[in-house]
């Protein structure tokens, strides 16, 4: 096997997995991971629990992993253009490659309000803005989170730990708006309600109000003044697109891929939050996944494709799941169904609500609180594209476990035995 | 206390409400569970003479200790009141999940009283309990009750009692049926239920059993599980109650010439292959499933997709040996898928499939001597006609025509015909007996002229277990014996018959313990029983005085209710010569059971009529009893 | 090669054995609702299939887990309930449904095969659980079990 040159831009989920992809095909490869914050990777995901102080270590691989995957690693070195088969770094040393994975990740969606950029105005993307928020706890008692998106529950969960009054403000008319239907995100809803979170919707900041040069309040749009010691913005994410734009990659609001992860240059991938791929469910359309499952899988995807291992073709399933205070909540897939074509299947059952939704003959979305043990296999059925037709005993309504992929059911004789006698 | 979950469910239908009432540690030691327990509340609480099918039977549903464990043939209770069948004692066991799920859901067991205005069903979980309405499911099959049951409740994971057409019509032989499969067959309960309105119980249970030594448990548990999987009829051999289910043994019942064949008239059947469980196997068998806490699986699993009697399904199960004898050879029918479509037909309507055969077998004898004609009936009913046997079976369930006669049971349905047709009619106290011929085993006869509840097959012994030498020292019984003798048997008869009622009392199932599989484990039963509760100094003696106290019970409530003459009698047929076979001539004379039936009573400490005495009542810790009994105390 | 616990549907019978045995040893109690191992009945087609934790070569959940908690190893994908914070991704990775969350701990569970003396199996009585040497990796090993079930309707 001849020595290929692979870089990988970025040190997180979607790098690692397209590093540990490559390796599983490639052992003599020639492998160099780079990444703006010096420090070994870490999981994001853990931030809002090392603000909590729940978790102080947040790395996610063990030490000497690097040299066990037998990559070299440019930590801190920020790589800045993309130059025919180089990559320039800040230091304006470059890179040779075979083959590239852009894997820069997402930034906070930033709001044009007045005043968004006073000290006391976080963001939740690094170790740097957790610590950063930690050390802006002390005396802190009231805290505004500016968004109902997917950061913002982990982030209310970690603050109402820390015993912070706690407001959320949401432009829409519920929380996670993009991930559940009505039904389950006014349980969530009421869930944080009942613990002490105040939950304002249809409502923006219009304005940020500053006192000796840190933040104070919130002035909204619907004309309150919240006061906050700390505002967080989880209004969103936008894709990292500047290194795939200075190499001329095709970009609109990610780094645009097709199922081999590949971006409109065929020795160049991305995958993670900064990349558009093609949609499992619609047809057509590009999405950014946005979440850290879909990092890993589009990094293993990419590492597959970069080695050369034959793949079938990728889409993005979006599926999230997380616990608010209370109660879990899983979403996968679509949240709506595209048009008429399309039923919606209702399980509520004591604590537990679970909605499918079903878009020519296949599962297409589903979303669970509660109890979300059903919700791998469904991820299992929606990535699979079974139609419910393959199954002559299919129930949507009853339960789903793994067997009702897996079995294919055998037209039993109909239930003719069934005495019913005149009464 | 551990094992126990420490209460019982309590509901009144008359009143419309629930309750639970403790159950204290010192009732559970004396009466364990089961049959004890079911039996003193019987005694306590069903007013003397009342109508078995009135508001103020109890309609009782007893665990014990070890339902909801791993301990092997757990997954048992017991349901009890007063017979509809009998008039006296009445209760029946069964398998499945129940047993279990009710322990999760809290509760020991549940004791119905009252009657319900309309049709009601009774919703479990866990400490919420609803009567709700069930004026839709009236008349439903068991599969489909249940089938909208959960769907009403939207609880896929419930499991549910119910009754079918059968318990709401009021036949005397209807059961009651969970698990789809699973019926409390024996004693006609199914119509208690129905008489109280009540059509089902479905039950979903989240909570634990927790055991005092779970160590011990497990150890006890794991042993016995050893001795059942070595176990030639227990464990996985070809010919085993798994492979072949309960009716693996019919060829070999055929050729000792103890097959009950054309309503008891000989018992040898040249078609026995042909019903048992290797003819299954050959033909309709798809496969076997367990009860919960099984390591057998006898059940079998079967399905008939066409054919004239096609619509068998595994749901429902498939038929057991009683079931095949009852339909098969005391018919003479010899074709398995009919078999299969009664046995599903029994289970759909909820009818024991042992009085349900030998009703069309007694119907057929009378059609044969003309007792019943044509006319009566509206078809022909000659022997070994299957198609006819479906139609009468519906009949019966619907009480439709001499449906309605023969739904009351061989014993009330001869004397309304008369002309001599009791002498037809193979029941003891008005229960039918089990397919166990016991002209060619006579220790089963003492069990079947003095159970509590009439002619039973799982009370005392099958005397080929005790042909050989040394088959039970854990009871004192090493003699061989002969099986085609009554005299001395007496007391292994009772020993037996006490050792079973404990078994019963846990209850586990009967096929894994010692009178009636020959599985010498009844250390590992002590210990599991000891490791559950934490009774650790409990013994074999007190677990035999403990069968003894149920048995006496169960006795005194019989005798209580049949006005203080116990009507220890034998049918006619049994004083009569078998035809044929190895057993050929082989007859239960009134001479050789008179003495025997007085042996049995002394070793009972019983009177000279076979009523318990005050004096072995007190013993027992049960003196209050004897109040109870007309001349009890003679 | 490791061993792992496999499961042949076709052997069971639908005892429920497995699940007392596992709670009792991962509870201390009888509560089938707590096992990590769940036998699913279909009983229209007779079928009664056990499911449990197949210990994938590459597993998604290992590989999904944001906070390092389930750990790949030889032959077991480890859990470590110190690491956990409950945030359930691993739940929507498997597709074999065979995590459960714990409310009262707030982290999962998932079988862990008894460190590699499965309690499950010795009370399987109709062997349709074995633990014993499993050469196939994941895909394979997924394929392997949807065939056997196949095998089993088909039966």
């Amino acid at each position: 096997m001849s020595e290929k040159q692979f870089v990988l831009i970025g040190n997180s989920a979607a790098s690692l997995a397209a590093l540990e992809a490559i390796r599983r095909s490639d052992q003599a490869a020639s492998i160099t991971l780079v990444a703006d914050e010096p420090m070994p990777a870490y999981s994001r995901v853990l931030l809002p629990y090392f603000v909590s102080g729940e978790r102080a270590d947040l790395t996610i691989r063990p030490t000497g992993y690097y040299q066990r995957m037998n990559a070299k690693t440019l930590l801190g070195r920020p790589a800045v253009r993309i130059e025919k088969n180089t990559v320039l770094l800040d230091d304006g040393s470059a890179l040779a490659f075979d083959r590239l994975l852009i894997a820069t990740g997402s930034r906070a969606a930033v709001p044009a309000v007045e005043g968004i950029d006073t000290p006391g105005v976080f963001a939740l993307k690094s170790i740097a803005d957790a610590e950063r928020i930690r050390d802006s706890l002390s005396g802190a008692r009231n805290a505004v989170i500016l968004g109902g998106g997917l950061i913002c529950l982990l982030v209310v969960r970690a603050l109402h730990r820390l015993g912070l009054n706690v407001t959320l403000l949401i432009s829409s008319n519920r929380v996670l708006s993009r991930m559940l239907d009505a039904e389950s995100a006014l349980r969530v809803q009421r869930q944080l309600t009942e613990a002490g979170v105040r939950i304002e919707t249809r409502t923006d900041a219009a304005r940020i109000l500053a006192k000796d040069g840190r933040v104070r309040a919130v002035a909204t749009t619907t004309g309150l003044e919240l006061p906050a010691d700390l505002i967080i913005l989880a209004k969103g994410i936008r894709a990292n697109t500047d290194l795939a734009g200075t190499g001329g990659l095709a970009v609109s609001r990610g780094v645009e891929v097709n199922g081999q992860l590949q971006t409109s240059r065929p020795d160049v991938y991305s995958a993670g939050d900064c990349t558009e791929a093609p949609d499992l469910l619609l047809p057509g359309k590009r999405t950014i996944g946005g979440t850290w499952f879909e990092a890993v899988w589009q990094g293993e995807a990419a590492g597959a494709a970069m080695a050369g291992a034959p793949q079938p073709s990728y889409g993005v399933l979006k599926m999230n799941v997380m616990e608010t205070l209370g109660a879990a909540v899983a979403s996968i897939g679509l949240t709506e169904i595209p048009d008429q074509d399309g039923r919606t299947i209702v399980r509520a059952h004591n604590e537990s609500y679970r909605k499918l939704l079903v878009w020519r003959d296949r599962i297409v979305g589903a979303v669970l609180v509660g109890d979300v043990s059903e919700a791998g296999p469904i991820a299992s059925l929606i990535r699979r594209g079974i139609t419910l037709s393959e199954f002559a005993r299919f129930d949507p309504s009853q339960p789903i476990r793994y067997p009702d992929l897996a079995l294919p059911w055998r037209p039993l004789p109909k239930r003719n035995l069934e005495v019913q006698p005149a009464v | 206390m551990h094992g126990y979950r420490g209460q019982l469910l309590r509901v009144d239908l008359s009143a419309g409400k629930s309750w639970t009432e403790p159950l204290e540690e010192s009732r559970a030691r004396r009466y364990l569970g089961g049959r004890g327990l079911g039996a003193r509340i019987l005694m306590d609480e069903v007013p003397v003479g009342c109508d078995a099918l009135g508001a103020d039977n109890r309609l009782v549903f007893a665990m014990g200790p070890l339902a909801g464990t791993f301990a092997p043939g757990s997954g048992r209770f017991v349901v009890l009141g007063k017979s509809p069948a009998t008039n006296g004692f009445g209760e029946a066991y069964t398998g499945g999940s129940v047993a279990h799920e009710l322990k999760y859901a809290g509760y020991d067991g549940i004791v119905v009283q009252g009657k319900a205005s309309e049709k009601v069903y009774l919703a479990i979980t866990n400490d919420k309990v609803e009567i709700r309405p069930a004026a839709r499911l009236a008349g439903q099959g068991t599969l489909d009750t249940e089938e909208n049951i959960k769907a009403e409740l939207n609880e896929p994971d419930a499991r549910i009692i119910s009754i079918g057409l059968a318990g709401e019509k009021g036949v005397r032989f209807a059961c009651v049926m969970n698990d789809t499969d699973r019926a409390a067959g024996r004693t006609g309960l199914g119509a208690v239920m129905g008489a109280k309105n009540l059509k089902a119980i479905a039950i979903r249970g989240t909570g634990k059993v927790t055991v005092a030594d779970p160590k011990a448990f497990r150890e006890s548990s794991l042993a016995n599980l050893a001795k059942i999987k070595k176990h030639p009829w227990l464990g996985d051999f070809p010919g085993s109650a798994g492979a072949l289910g309960t009716a693996g043994g019919v060829e070999d019942l055929s050729s000792m010439g103890i097959l009950p064949t054309r309503n008891w008239e000989t018992g040898t059947w040249e078609y026995a292959d042909r019903i048992s469980g290797m003819g299954m196997k050959k033909t309709i068998l798809i496969g076997h499933r367990a009860c919960q806490s099984c390591p057998v699986g006898c059940t079998r699993v079967v399905q008939v997709a066409d054919g004239p009697f096609a619509g068998a399904r595994p749901e429902y199960g498939g038929p057991e040996y009683e079931t095949v004898a009852s339909f098969g050879s005391l018919c003479e029918n010899n074709n398995i898928e009919s078999i299969a479509l009664l046995n599903q037909k029994c289970n759909v309507y909820g009818l024991d499939t042992i009085s349900a055969g030998t009703m069309i077998a007694f119907a057929m004898e009378c059609f044969e001597k003309g007792l019943l004609t044509e006319r009566e009936i509206g078809f022909p009913l000659r022997w070994g006609d299957a198609s006819a046997m479906v139609r009468l079976l519906d009949m019966i369930a619907r009480r439709e025509g001499v449906g309605d006669l023969l739904a009351e049971g061989t014993r009330r349905a001869a004397a309304k015909i008369g002309k001599g047709a009791a002498e037809l009619a193979v029941e003891v106290k008005g229960l039918e007996l089990g397919m166990h011929e016991s002209r060619g085993k006579k220790g089963l006869a003492l069990s079947y002229a003095t159970a509590p509840r009439g002619a039973d097959h799982m009370e005392g012994f099958h005397d080929p277990m005790v042909a050989a030498p040394n088959a039970w020292p854990e009871l004192g019984i090493v003699k061989p014996m002969d099986r085609f003798t009554l005299a001395d048997k007496a007391d292994a008869v009772r020993l037996a018959e006490d050792y079973n009622s404990f078994i019963n009392s846990l209850p586990i199932c009967s096929f894994m313990s010692l009178p009636i599989a020959g599985i010498h484990n009844t250390k590992e039963i002590t210990g599991m029983l000891a490791a559950a509760t934490g009774w650790t100094d409990i013994s074999f003696e007190e677990e035999m005085a403990i069968g003894e106290r149920a048995y006496n019970l169960a006795r005194a409530f019989t005798v209580r209710e049949s006005g203080g003459t116990a009507d220890d009698r034998l049918p006619a047929k049994l004083s009569r010569s078998l035809l044929g076979g190895a057993s050929k001539d082989q007859v239960i004379a009134d001479a050789e059971l008179a003495p025997a039936l007085q042996a049995y009573y002394r070793g009972r400490g019983w009177n000279d009529t076979g009523t318990p005495t005050q004096a072995k009542l007190a013993s027992l810790g049960i003196g209050d009893v004897a109040q109870q009994l007309k001349g009890g105390s003679r | 090669m490791s061993r792992m616990i496999v499961v042949d549907p076709v052997k069971c019978t639908n005892c429920h054995m497995c699940e007392l045995a596992c709670s009792l040893v991962t509870t201390g109690a009888f509560t089938p609702g707590k096992s990590r191992i769940r036998v699913h009945a279909f009983p229209a087609d007779f079928k009664h299939i056990p499911l449990t934790c197949f210990q994938c070569a590459s597993a998604p959940c290992a590989r999904v887990c944001p906070a390092g908690a389930l750990l790949q190893g030889e032959g077991l994908v480890r859990f470590v309930k110190e690491a956990c914070i409950g945030c359930r991704m691993c739940m929507l990775a498997c597709p074999f449904g065979v995590i459960a969350f714990d409310e009262p701990t707030g982290v999962i569970s998932k079988c862990d095969t008894c460190g590699g003396d499965p309690e499950c199996v010795k009370f399987c009585a109709p062997k349709a659980l074995e633990f014993r040497e499993s050469g196939l990796a994941e895909a394979p090993k997924g394929r392997d079990f949807a065939r056997r079930v196949a095998d089993a309707a088909k039966a």
